[in-house]
Protein backbone atom coordinates (compact mmCIF):
# COMPACT_ATOMS: atom_id res chain seq x y z
CA UNK A 1 0.00 0.00 0.00
CA UNK A 2 1.26 3.38 -1.27
CA UNK A 3 1.89 6.43 1.05
CA UNK A 4 -0.49 7.90 -1.30
CA UNK A 5 -3.04 5.34 -0.62
CA UNK A 6 -2.85 5.64 3.37
CA UNK A 7 -3.31 9.63 2.84
CA UNK A 8 -6.29 9.43 0.45
CA UNK A 9 -7.99 6.89 3.74
CA UNK A 10 -7.36 9.62 6.02
CA UNK A 11 -8.98 12.57 3.77
CA UNK A 12 -12.02 10.18 3.38
CA UNK A 13 -11.89 9.57 7.24
CA UNK A 14 -11.53 13.60 7.84
CA UNK A 15 -14.14 14.94 5.49
CA UNK A 16 -16.84 12.09 6.06
CA UNK A 17 -17.83 13.38 9.43
CA UNK A 18 -17.23 17.29 8.27
CA UNK A 19 -19.58 16.82 5.24
CA UNK A 20 -22.24 15.43 7.97
CA UNK A 21 -21.86 17.85 10.14
CA UNK A 22 -21.98 20.49 7.43
CA UNK A 23 -25.12 23.56 7.23
CA UNK A 24 -27.93 22.01 5.10
CA UNK A 25 -27.54 23.61 1.50
CA UNK A 26 -30.86 25.09 1.61
CA UNK A 27 -33.36 25.91 4.58
CA UNK A 28 -37.02 26.96 4.68
CA UNK A 29 -38.82 28.91 7.45
CA UNK A 30 -42.21 29.06 8.00
CA UNK A 31 -43.18 33.24 8.29
CA UNK A 32 -46.16 35.71 8.61
CA UNK A 33 -46.82 38.67 6.08
CA UNK A 34 -49.02 42.02 7.06
CA UNK A 35 -49.13 45.06 4.43
CA UNK A 36 -51.52 45.56 1.49
CA UNK A 37 -51.57 44.28 -1.92
CA UNK A 38 -52.80 46.68 -5.09
CA UNK A 39 -54.32 44.88 -7.94
CA UNK A 40 -56.81 44.78 -10.08
CA UNK A 41 -57.90 49.15 -9.07
CA UNK A 42 -57.77 47.88 -5.70
CA UNK A 43 -55.61 47.91 -2.86
CA UNK A 44 -55.96 45.07 -0.34
CA UNK A 45 -55.20 44.05 2.97
CA UNK A 46 -53.39 41.29 3.14
CA UNK A 47 -52.69 38.80 5.58
CA UNK A 48 -50.85 35.77 4.65
CA UNK A 49 -48.53 32.57 5.64
CA UNK A 50 -45.32 32.40 3.62
CA UNK A 51 -42.81 30.30 3.02
CA UNK A 52 -39.02 31.50 3.23
CA UNK A 53 -36.03 29.62 1.83
CA UNK A 54 -31.99 30.28 1.93
CA UNK A 55 -30.59 28.85 -0.61
CA UNK A 56 -27.59 28.58 1.75
CA UNK A 57 -28.77 27.76 4.90
CA UNK A 58 -25.44 29.68 7.06
CA UNK A 59 -26.69 32.98 5.66
CA UNK A 60 -25.03 34.99 8.59
CA UNK A 61 -21.74 33.90 6.77
CA UNK A 62 -22.73 33.77 3.40
CA UNK A 63 -21.87 36.88 0.97
CA UNK A 64 -23.97 35.78 -1.73
CA UNK A 65 -26.89 34.38 -1.53
CA UNK A 66 -30.98 33.35 -3.11
CA UNK A 67 -33.78 34.27 -1.03
CA UNK A 68 -37.30 32.94 -1.75
CA UNK A 69 -40.30 34.03 -0.83
CA UNK A 70 -43.47 31.87 -1.82
CA UNK A 71 -47.02 31.55 -0.75
CA UNK A 72 -48.49 28.62 1.25
CA UNK A 73 -49.04 26.46 -1.78
CA UNK A 74 -45.23 26.92 -2.49
CA UNK A 75 -45.74 29.11 -5.24
CA UNK A 76 -42.82 31.35 -5.57
CA UNK A 77 -43.40 35.04 -5.54
CA UNK A 78 -39.56 36.44 -5.72
CA UNK A 79 -36.48 34.61 -5.61
CA UNK A 80 -34.43 37.50 -4.54
CA UNK A 81 -30.24 38.32 -4.46
CA UNK A 82 -28.34 39.14 -1.78
CA UNK A 83 -27.17 42.75 -2.40
CA UNK A 84 -25.53 43.51 1.56
CA UNK A 85 -25.45 41.72 4.85
CA UNK A 86 -23.70 43.01 7.61
CA UNK A 87 -23.21 42.20 11.35
CA UNK A 88 -24.93 44.35 14.40
CA UNK A 89 -24.30 44.42 17.84
CA UNK A 90 -24.68 42.13 19.95
CA UNK A 91 -23.11 38.90 18.16
CA UNK A 92 -25.85 36.99 16.97
CA UNK A 93 -27.41 39.58 15.03
CA UNK A 94 -27.17 41.48 11.36
CA UNK A 95 -29.05 43.21 8.71
CA UNK A 96 -29.30 41.97 5.21
CA UNK A 97 -30.57 43.37 2.00
CA UNK A 98 -32.05 41.58 -1.21
CA UNK A 99 -33.51 42.84 -4.58
CA UNK A 100 -34.45 41.34 -7.51
CA UNK A 101 -35.19 42.70 -10.89
CA UNK A 102 -36.03 40.15 -13.73
CA UNK A 103 -35.39 42.26 -16.58
CA UNK A 104 -39.31 41.27 -17.65
CA UNK A 105 -41.34 43.85 -14.93
CA UNK A 106 -40.75 42.42 -11.92
CA UNK A 107 -39.06 43.68 -9.36
CA UNK A 108 -38.60 43.61 -5.52
CA UNK A 109 -36.82 44.31 -2.33
CA UNK A 110 -36.53 42.70 0.40
CA UNK A 111 -34.82 44.70 4.03
CA UNK A 112 -34.40 43.41 7.23
CA UNK A 113 -32.61 42.39 10.19
CA UNK A 114 -32.03 38.74 11.54
CA UNK A 115 -30.68 36.42 14.32
CA UNK A 116 -28.84 34.17 13.82
CA UNK A 117 -26.38 31.15 15.35
CA UNK A 118 -23.11 32.49 16.42
CA UNK A 119 -21.43 29.34 15.52
CA UNK A 120 -23.05 28.02 12.51
CA UNK A 121 -24.88 31.14 11.27
CA UNK A 122 -27.97 29.62 10.50
CA UNK A 123 -30.75 32.38 11.22
CA UNK A 124 -33.20 31.87 14.19
CA UNK A 125 -35.43 34.61 13.09
CA UNK A 126 -35.44 37.63 10.74
CA UNK A 127 -38.05 40.28 10.15
CA UNK A 128 -38.29 42.96 7.22
CA UNK A 129 -39.97 44.43 4.49
CA UNK A 130 -40.80 43.43 1.45
CA UNK A 131 -41.96 45.40 -1.78
CA UNK A 132 -42.70 44.14 -4.95
CA UNK A 133 -43.47 44.94 -8.21
CA UNK A 134 -44.87 42.57 -10.01
CA UNK A 135 -45.02 42.40 -14.28
CA UNK A 136 -48.99 42.21 -14.18
CA UNK A 137 -48.96 45.33 -12.82
CA UNK A 138 -49.83 44.56 -9.40
CA UNK A 139 -47.94 45.42 -6.71
CA UNK A 140 -47.23 45.03 -2.82
CA UNK A 141 -45.61 45.72 0.09
CA UNK A 142 -45.97 43.14 3.02
CA UNK A 143 -43.92 42.98 6.73
CA UNK A 144 -42.76 39.51 7.18
CA UNK A 145 -41.93 37.84 10.44
CA UNK A 146 -40.35 34.73 10.48
CA UNK A 147 -41.50 31.74 12.15
CA UNK A 148 -40.02 27.92 12.74
CA UNK A 149 -37.27 26.33 10.56
CA UNK A 150 -38.90 24.09 8.28
CA UNK A 151 -37.09 20.66 7.90
CA UNK A 152 -37.35 19.45 4.63
CA UNK B 1 -22.30 53.17 -19.72
CA UNK B 2 -25.47 51.16 -20.21
CA UNK B 3 -28.54 52.70 -21.66
CA UNK B 4 -30.32 52.65 -18.30
CA UNK B 5 -27.25 55.17 -17.02
CA UNK B 6 -28.31 57.00 -20.02
CA UNK B 7 -31.56 56.85 -19.80
CA UNK B 8 -31.55 58.42 -16.02
CA UNK B 9 -29.10 60.77 -16.86
CA UNK B 10 -31.96 62.04 -19.49
CA UNK B 11 -34.44 61.99 -16.86
CA UNK B 12 -32.43 63.85 -14.19
CA UNK B 13 -32.25 66.42 -16.79
CA UNK B 14 -35.87 66.66 -17.79
CA UNK B 15 -36.97 66.29 -14.46
CA UNK B 16 -35.57 68.94 -12.16
CA UNK B 17 -36.25 72.21 -14.34
CA UNK B 18 -39.65 71.20 -15.30
CA UNK B 19 -40.40 70.13 -11.31
CA UNK B 20 -38.92 73.52 -10.65
CA UNK B 21 -40.67 75.54 -12.46
CA UNK B 22 -44.29 73.87 -12.70
CA UNK B 23 -44.89 71.14 -10.77
CA UNK B 24 -46.47 70.83 -7.63
CA UNK B 25 -43.23 69.74 -4.83
CA UNK B 26 -44.55 68.53 -1.59
CA UNK B 27 -42.91 68.15 1.83
CA UNK B 28 -43.19 64.75 3.24
CA UNK B 29 -42.57 63.10 6.24
CA UNK B 30 -40.53 59.65 6.20
CA UNK B 31 -40.24 57.32 9.26
CA UNK B 32 -38.47 54.04 9.37
CA UNK B 33 -35.30 52.33 9.55
CA UNK B 34 -31.75 52.52 8.09
CA UNK B 35 -29.23 49.63 7.60
CA UNK B 36 -25.61 51.34 7.60
CA UNK B 37 -22.04 50.93 8.81
CA UNK B 38 -23.15 47.82 10.78
CA UNK B 39 -25.66 49.51 12.33
CA UNK B 40 -29.97 49.81 12.48
CA UNK B 41 -31.31 52.82 13.11
CA UNK B 42 -33.94 54.22 13.26
CA UNK B 43 -34.72 57.64 11.43
CA UNK B 44 -36.99 60.16 10.85
CA UNK B 45 -37.43 63.24 8.32
CA UNK B 46 -38.32 65.71 5.78
CA UNK B 47 -37.89 64.64 2.06
CA UNK B 48 -39.53 66.70 -0.50
CA UNK B 49 -40.86 65.16 -3.62
CA UNK B 50 -42.45 66.05 -7.00
CA UNK B 51 -43.95 64.00 -9.67
CA UNK B 52 -44.05 63.60 -13.52
CA UNK B 53 -45.44 62.50 -15.86
CA UNK B 54 -43.38 59.67 -15.87
CA UNK B 55 -41.26 59.77 -12.51
CA UNK B 56 -41.27 60.43 -9.10
CA UNK B 57 -38.31 62.37 -7.42
CA UNK B 58 -37.09 62.66 -4.16
CA UNK B 59 -34.74 64.91 -2.61
CA UNK B 60 -33.29 65.89 0.71
CA UNK B 61 -34.34 69.68 -0.19
CA UNK B 62 -37.20 72.04 -1.10
CA UNK B 63 -34.73 72.69 -4.43
CA UNK B 64 -34.93 69.41 -5.66
CA UNK B 65 -30.59 69.60 -5.81
CA UNK B 66 -29.74 67.26 -3.42
CA UNK B 67 -31.33 64.03 -4.80
CA UNK B 68 -32.42 60.69 -2.96
CA UNK B 69 -33.93 59.00 -5.85
CA UNK B 70 -35.38 59.46 -9.39
CA UNK B 71 -38.17 56.63 -9.91
CA UNK B 72 -39.40 55.52 -12.78
CA UNK B 73 -43.67 54.84 -12.77
CA UNK B 74 -44.28 51.06 -13.14
CA UNK B 75 -48.02 51.35 -12.55
CA UNK B 76 -50.57 53.88 -11.30
CA UNK B 77 -54.26 52.92 -11.48
CA UNK B 78 -57.37 54.84 -9.85
CA UNK B 79 -59.40 53.23 -6.56
CA UNK B 80 -62.11 55.21 -6.88
CA UNK B 81 -62.68 58.73 -8.42
CA UNK B 82 -60.25 60.40 -5.80
CA UNK B 83 -58.14 57.92 -5.11
CA UNK B 84 -55.83 55.95 -6.42
CA UNK B 85 -52.30 53.19 -5.82
CA UNK B 86 -49.16 53.77 -7.80
CA UNK B 87 -45.49 51.95 -7.38
CA UNK B 88 -42.05 53.40 -8.92
CA UNK B 89 -38.69 52.00 -9.30
CA UNK B 90 -35.20 53.09 -9.34
CA UNK B 91 -32.97 50.67 -11.22
CA UNK B 92 -29.31 51.92 -11.91
CA UNK B 93 -25.80 50.97 -11.41
CA UNK B 94 -25.78 52.22 -8.00
CA UNK B 95 -29.06 52.58 -6.36
CA UNK B 96 -31.81 49.60 -6.58
CA UNK B 97 -35.46 51.15 -4.67
CA UNK B 98 -39.04 50.73 -4.99
CA UNK B 99 -41.97 52.89 -3.85
CA UNK B 100 -45.40 51.50 -3.32
CA UNK B 101 -48.40 53.61 -1.88
CA UNK B 102 -51.41 55.27 -2.60
CA UNK B 103 -52.41 58.59 -3.57
CA UNK B 104 -55.55 60.99 -3.46
CA UNK B 105 -56.32 63.01 -6.25
CA UNK B 106 -58.16 65.75 -7.50
CA UNK B 107 -58.92 64.77 -11.22
CA UNK B 108 -56.35 66.86 -12.18
CA UNK B 109 -52.93 66.31 -10.12
CA UNK B 110 -52.13 64.28 -6.74
CA UNK B 111 -53.10 66.28 -3.69
CA UNK B 112 -51.55 64.06 -1.54
CA UNK B 113 -50.09 60.38 -0.90
CA UNK B 114 -48.56 57.96 1.36
CA UNK B 115 -46.11 54.93 0.79
CA UNK B 116 -43.61 52.70 1.42
CA UNK B 117 -40.14 53.48 0.05
CA UNK B 118 -37.14 50.47 0.44
CA UNK B 119 -34.10 50.85 -1.12
CA UNK B 120 -30.24 49.86 -1.27
CA UNK B 121 -27.87 53.06 -2.14
CA UNK B 122 -24.71 52.66 -3.66
CA UNK B 123 -22.58 53.09 -0.36
CA UNK B 124 -24.40 49.67 0.32
CA UNK B 125 -26.71 51.31 3.11
CA UNK B 126 -29.82 50.14 2.82
CA UNK B 127 -33.35 51.17 4.45
CA UNK B 128 -37.01 50.84 4.47
CA UNK B 129 -39.36 54.02 5.17
CA UNK B 130 -42.95 55.06 5.30
CA UNK B 131 -43.34 58.31 3.39
CA UNK B 132 -46.81 60.52 3.95
CA UNK B 133 -46.71 63.97 2.23
CA UNK B 134 -47.25 67.12 4.09
CA UNK B 135 -48.00 69.97 2.49
CA UNK B 136 -47.18 71.31 -0.89
CA UNK B 137 -44.67 74.16 -1.03
CA UNK B 138 -44.58 75.26 -4.66
CA UNK B 139 -46.99 74.76 -7.74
Amino acid sequence: MSYKAILFGILLLLAAPAVSSAVPLELFYQASATGTNFCNNAATKVKQSLLIGFLFGDVAFEINNVMAIEDAQQTVIASLLQEEIFATSPPGTGAFMYTRNDGNGNISTFAGTFKNDVNTGILTSFTGTFNAIFANGCFENLTIKSGKQIVQ
Amino acid sequence: MSYKAILLGILIFLAIPSAAAAQVIFQATFSGTEFCHSAVTKIKGTVFITFSAGGMLITKDPQLKDVISVMLINESFETSTTAGAFSFSDIDAGNFGIFTGTFKDNGDQVTGFTGNFGAIFSDGCFQTVTIKSGKIIAQ
